[in-house]
């Protein structure tokens, strides 16, 4: 993948930030950024799914990256973004700490990635940009959607599985209470 | 150049398929009249067509067997050959293997299909003898003024046909979406109207609606088209399967010109088909069991289509054998497919509802034309897919009637906004029986289930809020109870409050969330909160 950009000698990036780490991904696959608002949630589906919002009248999933990456969950605040990427046909918005730039990288200064050089897990990522002192984590979207399209389908059968018993015994809560 | 020959190929393919349908359609016809000179230069006239729109696009395959089925019927219709049962049969046999032939065009493989033996057959037609060398001369002079007219006949029809022009679904799709959006946009301008009092607003707004509407009605209408598009096929398969099985079986089809959105009338295809295998090859009796129960030998089935309020009825009849629902209730105990002690509470239709569970099969031996592939199990799941539904009406002995209920467009559909907790979701108002509010005193339980007694009727209750894994609450002074049904079931949504009736243009969800449970879309609502629609087939 390195290779390819580097006939171009330089790609662009969007970073972002995520638990103090910046994290980057081609802009080519960014399609805007937004505040995050207005989300409905999904019943039944795994956490990392915030649920939709409406994009002026396209309906696309708002997937939490720090649930997602198992990271420690934080409030959203003002800072808060959703990038919203499309990626293999698919919309998505991913909820990040803060957006903070669009830069230019040398393809020079994109190293292979070292393990055990972040907190998530290594698959999803196409190397690290070095830019002065900063660490920038190249995220290779592709990847992270085709997992999380994965890992859905799986936490989604597991709950069909266990929801049979929690719809038929919780009938029993107020069976004969008499509310007045 | 590529992309306009595939263009032309498309266009030729959607128009073979139709000459083929006409050919199957005509050609059946002639079975039952086999003298009708009308009907032979029809079928004439569609072979010569379908030879020179395949030689043009350079099918050699298909313009042979064309070609050959054209001579075929040259003879016959210039009398140099008589009808015969074996004639019609081998001309269906060319049908069946033009069939295949056109999907190799459409699929771009080469299917390997083989039409030597079919056109071995048809030049052994060729070669057969003038049935009466005396007169054949004077007996063709009627079929070729009969065939003048009749050319004149199909001019008017080519003229007609131009005021209607090809459309790709997509493009109708676009538009359907298009107009979806703007009948949200429309409901936005409206919540901004009301908001800040704007009365010409609100005016001007109420033209617009009604322009919208109209828009919107008119947009449905491109998409829809007449179950004939199906319909037309299925003398055929009842013919060849009661051949098959030496059943004379009289097809009628009634409504044909009823019009479904399009998606629609290509999804209930196999299981129409299903259904009518079913009733043919298990409805309907031998004709010697007939005559024993007194009944006339040939067996009839009906398939009609009505519309309905806000619905299209699909109705399959026939007169065989009919189904007992305590027979199939045994079976379905025989199988573990229901446990004894339930069947008591069960009603007929339950227990005739049986069959379309996963696994049971009412003929004793599966043959190989209704055990195969689909099962009644698959027909209800599809139907109830878009909203629709399957019941029975059955008397042993007398008959069956398979009864379908479909809604005539998937896009826009009345629905009911409810609230559980700070939530609001949409429950399709077809799905919808009837709206009840009452003192949570009334509910009683069965087997730690909720349940109220509604005019006699035991009613089971499910909250929604358990549903979506919501917070459960204490009952208030009143619950409000939403009773919605799906074919034969039926069951009380508990829902907070209601919300609203409104009409919403359902977007599906994809993607990551495409397999979500008890939610079968989204909408977008006039102040552009995304809510979602309940699925209430699969939470029943």
């Amino acid at each position: 993948m390195i290779q390819e950009k580097k006939q171009e000698g330089t790609s662009q990036l969007v970073v972002f930030s995520l638990a103090n780490e910046e994290y980057g991904v081609a802009i080519g696959q960014v399609q805007e950024i937004i505040r995050p608002q207005g989300i409905t949630r999904i019943p039944g589906m795994p956490t990392f799914i915030e649920g939709v919002i409406n994009l002026r009248g396209k309906i696309i999933p708002i997937i939490d990256l720090r649930d997602r990456f198992g990271l420690a969950q934080k409030e959203a605040d003002a800072n808060t973004r959703v990038v919203v990427a499309e990626v293999s046909s698919q919309t998505v918005g991913l909820v990040v700490d803060s957006v903070s730039e669009v830069l230019r990288l040398a393809n020079d200064a994109i190293d292979p990635l070292p393990p055990t050089i972040t907190s998530i897990e290594g698959e999803y990522l196409k190397g690290v940009g070095k830019l002065d002192r900063r660490l920038i984590i190249l995220l290779d979207l592709e990847k992270v959607l085709t997992d999380l399209e994965k890992s859905t389908l799986e936490k989604i059968s597991k709950t069909l599985g266990e929801e049979v018993p929690t719809s038929g015994g919780s009938a029993k809560k107020d069976t004969s209470s008499k509310v007045e | 150049m590529t992309e306009d020959m595939s263009r032309y190929k498309d266009m030729f393919i959607s128009e073979a398929t139709e000459y083929l349908q006409n050919l199957n359609k005509s050609l059946l016809a002639l079975e039952k009249n086999p003298d009708n000179l009308e009907l032979l230069n029809e079928i004439f006239r569609l072979a010569h067509t379908m030879k020179g729109m395949a030689a043009t696009m350079g099918y050699q395959k298909i313009t042979t067997v064309a070609h050959q089925m054209e001579d075929v019927l040259d003879r016959l219709r210039k009398q140099e050959l008589k009808v015969t049962p074996e004639i019609i049969e081998t001309l269906f046999k060319s049908l069946d293997v033009l069939e295949p032939l056109l999907q190799e065009v459409a699929s771009g493989e080469d299917k390997k299909v083989d039409i030597t033996e079919i056109i071995v057959k048809l030049k052994m037609i060729m070669e057969q003898k003038k049935p009466d060398a005396g007169e054949p001369a004077k007996e063709a002079e009627p079929g070729t003024a009969e065939s003048e007219k009749k050319t004149v006949n199909s001019e008017k029809e080519k003229k007609r046909a131009q005021t209607s022009v090809r459309i790709n679904i997509e493009h109708l799709d676009n538009l359907m979406n298009l107009v979806g959006e703007l009948v949200i946009n429309k409901a936005r301008l409206f919540q901004i109207g009301t908001n800040y009092k704007l009365g010409e607003l609100n005016e001007t707004l109420t033209q617009l609606d009604r322009i919208t509407g109209s828009l919107q009605e008119e947009v449905l209408k491109t998409r829809m088209i007449p179950v004939s598009h199906i319909f037309d096929r299925y003398p055929r398969v009842v013919r060849d399967l009661a051949k098959l099985k030496n059943k004379e079986i009289n097809f009628e089809i009634e409504g044909s010109e009823i019009e479904l959105d399009r998606m629609i009338v290509d999804e209930i295809n196999d299981p129409l088909i299903h259904l009518i295998r079913n009733s043919v090859d298990h409805g309907i009796e031998t004709p010697q069991e007939r005559v024993k129960k007194g009944k006339s030998e040939a067996g009839y089935v009906k398939l009609s289509a009505r519309r309905e309020k806000g619905y299209v009825r699909i109705e399959l009849t026939d007169d065989g054998k009919g189904m007992d629902p305590n027979e199939i209730a045994q079976k379905a105990i025989e199988k573990g497919m229901v446990a004894k002690e339930k069947l008591a509470l069960m009603t007929e239709q339950e227990m005739l509802m049986l069959i379309c569970e996963p696994g049971f099969s009412t003929a004793s031996e599966i043959s190989d034309i209704s055990g195969r592939g689909v099962g009644m199990d698959v027909v209800k799941t599809k139907i109830e897919a878009f909203n629709g539904s399957v019941t029975i009406e059955t008397k042993k002995g007398k008959g069956s009637t398979f009864i379908i209920k479909l809604p005539l467009t998937l896009a826009i559909i009345q629905s009911l906004m409810v609230k559980v907790a700070d939530e609001v979701y949409a429950i399709p108002l077809s799905n919808i029986t009837e709206i009840n509010s009452f003192a949570p005193d009334l509910i009683r339980t069965i087997e730690k289930k909720e349940v109220v007694k509604i005019r006699e009727e035991i009613l089971p209750l499910v909250s929604l809020r358990e549903v979506f894994n919501l917070p459960k609450r204490e009952y208030g002074e009143e619950i409000y109870v939403v009773t919605v049904e799906v074919g034969e079931k039926r069951m009380g949504l508990v829902v907070d409050s209601l919300y609203s009736r409104e009409e919403i243009v359902i977007k599906t969800l994809s993607g990551i969330l495409k397999r979500t449970k008890g939610i079968s879309g989204a909408t977008i609502l006039g102040d552009g909160r995304v809510v979602l629609i309940v699925d209430i087939a699969g939470i029943i």
